[in-house]
Parts: C-alpha cells; structure tokens; sequence
C-alpha cells in the first residue's frame, strides 16, 4: 500500500510539530510501552502507572514545540516520564525515605554463597514465580537506584544517556547501577539458596 | 579454597564488577581479576549470577500495554487535542 518506509521519529515529530495530531499518535503508539512500563517499575501499581502514562504524553504533546531535535524524542519522553514518576514519589510522604536513604548492602555486601543457580534447570525459564520474585526484589530499591536500572539494564540505554535524562554525572549513574545491581543479584541468590520458597 | 567473606581481593573485585560487566575495564584489572577466578570459584559464581540477574530483568522490559491502557491514553490525549484546536 506505500511507497516508502516507516517514517522516523525525527519525521514524525516534525509532522506533529506542524499540527499533524495522527503522527503524534505514531509516536505515542511507538513508545508507550517503554514509559508504561518505566512507570509500573517505579510507582509499583498499575493505576498509578496509567495515570503516569497519560500525564506524560499530555506533557509531551503540549511542550512539543519546545522539544529540539538535538535530542531523540524517546531521550526527551524518558526525561519527561523520570521527572513525573521522580515527582509522585516524591509526593507519596512513605516513599521519601526510599528516595533519598543510600543503598546499603551491610553484612551482605561480600557474597556469602558459593552456589552458581544459572546452571539450575528451574532457573532456565522465566517463569510466572520467577517473575513476581524479580519484581518484589526491584520493589525493594530505593527509587534513585531502581530508576537507574530500569533505564540501563532493564531499557538498555548508555551510562550517558541515563545520565543525560536524569541530570546526574556518568561516575553517580554508575555508582548507583552497581548498587542495584548487587543488591538485585544478592536477593536472587538468597531466593535460590532458600530453595526458591521464599525470598 | 580460601575465606570469601575475609578476602580482601574478592572484596575489591565486587567493586569493579560493573565495569567487568560492562567491559569498561583496565586491561590490566581484568587480567588480574581473571587470574583471581581461576582459584576462586565464589568470584566465579558471583560474576555468572550478576550477569544472570542482568539477563533476568533485561526480559521483563514491557513489550506493549495493556489494550484499555491504550485506548485510555488516546482519550486523554483526544480530550487534550481538541481543547487546544
Ligand atoms: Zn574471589
């Protein structure tokens, strides 16, 4: 039926900054998955997160014609959503501890266990129980690093694009990523050393 | 087999895991980092389950939202459009 490829962002964004609300539309259907699920990582409930989505493709269409090209419109939308999660926890008086406390891993920091479970057959697939424990243990970060590492290892983005969005150094973005994930990987291994029960 | 938890090399080397992970690593610390592991299969251990943790939680990226998710992300979005028009 066309002639021609998939336009890109830059294309999109250009058409909707000109009044095109349908290629505004492209662009919500493209990255809506990546905010949601940014959301439902760092507000921990669905309701919230879907309210999250909305305010921030709202933000995103209305401060549109300030948006420069000099950036990638899923960097600028990914700043955008940081800011607006970053903001309800802020606003949620029983989360601020969460925010702002530092990491501590204490006695557990130097691995205790000498169990390799990537070679347990139960660990091979990622199953439901599996999945309900990785989402308790992301639960348990504080906010500053779990928003780190859904943006770096759960997304994929650079150290500097992560740093970029969250207006943080390149060594505080990847002081805060070894945090998490230490941490992450530590509470997987109590997980598996406990027979998979609990955790 | 020497004590983990006392080892001060296994200690320094959970700091630069990150890095090792990466592969933004010196040279010369992963090297020595290597040769550590070839006698200490904690340090083996702990660098596959850091990186199997990465693995795990690279899968539970949100690949599409829920359907009514959606629609109620375009009546938003509608309602915001046609109050600026
Ligand atoms: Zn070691």
């Amino acid at each position: 039926m066309t002639d021609y490829t998939d336009p890109t962002d830059t294309e999109l964004v250009a058409r909707a900054k000109a009044g095109d609300t349908e290629a505004f539309s492209l662009l919500v259907e493209r990255h809506e998955a990546n905010i949601y699920g940014l959301c439902i990582k760092m507000l921990r409930n669905p309701e919230d997160a879907e309210d999250c989505l909305q305010e921030v493709f709202v933000k995103a269409y209305k401060a549109l014609p300030t948006f420069r090209e000099e950036a990638r419109f899923s960097t600028w939308v990914y700043r955008i959503a940081t800011n607006a999660c970053l903001m309800r926890i802020r606003k949620r008086k029983l989360d601020t501890v969460s925010l702002d406390q530092p990491l501590e891993l204490g006695e557990a920091e130097v691995p205790r266990e000498i169990a390799d479970w990537t070679n347990d057959p139960a660990s091979v697939v990622m199953n439901e129980e599996l999945g309900s424990v990785l989402t308790r243990h992301i639960n348990n970060l504080p906010a500053n690093n779990r928003i780190v590492f859904v943006l770096r290892d759960v997304h994929g983005l650079s150290t500097e694009e992560a740093a970029g969005i969250l207006g943080l150094s390149v060594p505080a973005v990847k002081s805060r990523l070894h945090r998490a994930r230490l941490f992450l990987r530590e509470r997987l291994a109590q997980y598996y050393a406990s027979g998979g029960a609990v955790a | 087999m020497h004590d983990h938890k006392e080892c001060t090399e296994c200690r320094q080397f959970l700091e630069i895991l990150s890095d090792y992970h990466d592969g933004e690593l010196e040279e010369e610390l992963v090297a020595r980092f290597e040769l550590h592991m070839n006698d200490c299969e904690r340090c083996q251990a702990v660098v596959k389950t850091f990186r199997q943790t990465i693995v795990y939680y690279r899968t539970t990226r949100c690949k599409a939202v829920p359907r009514e998710v959606h629609s109620g992300l375009i009546t938003a979005l509608r309602a915001c459009m046609d109050s600026e028009e």
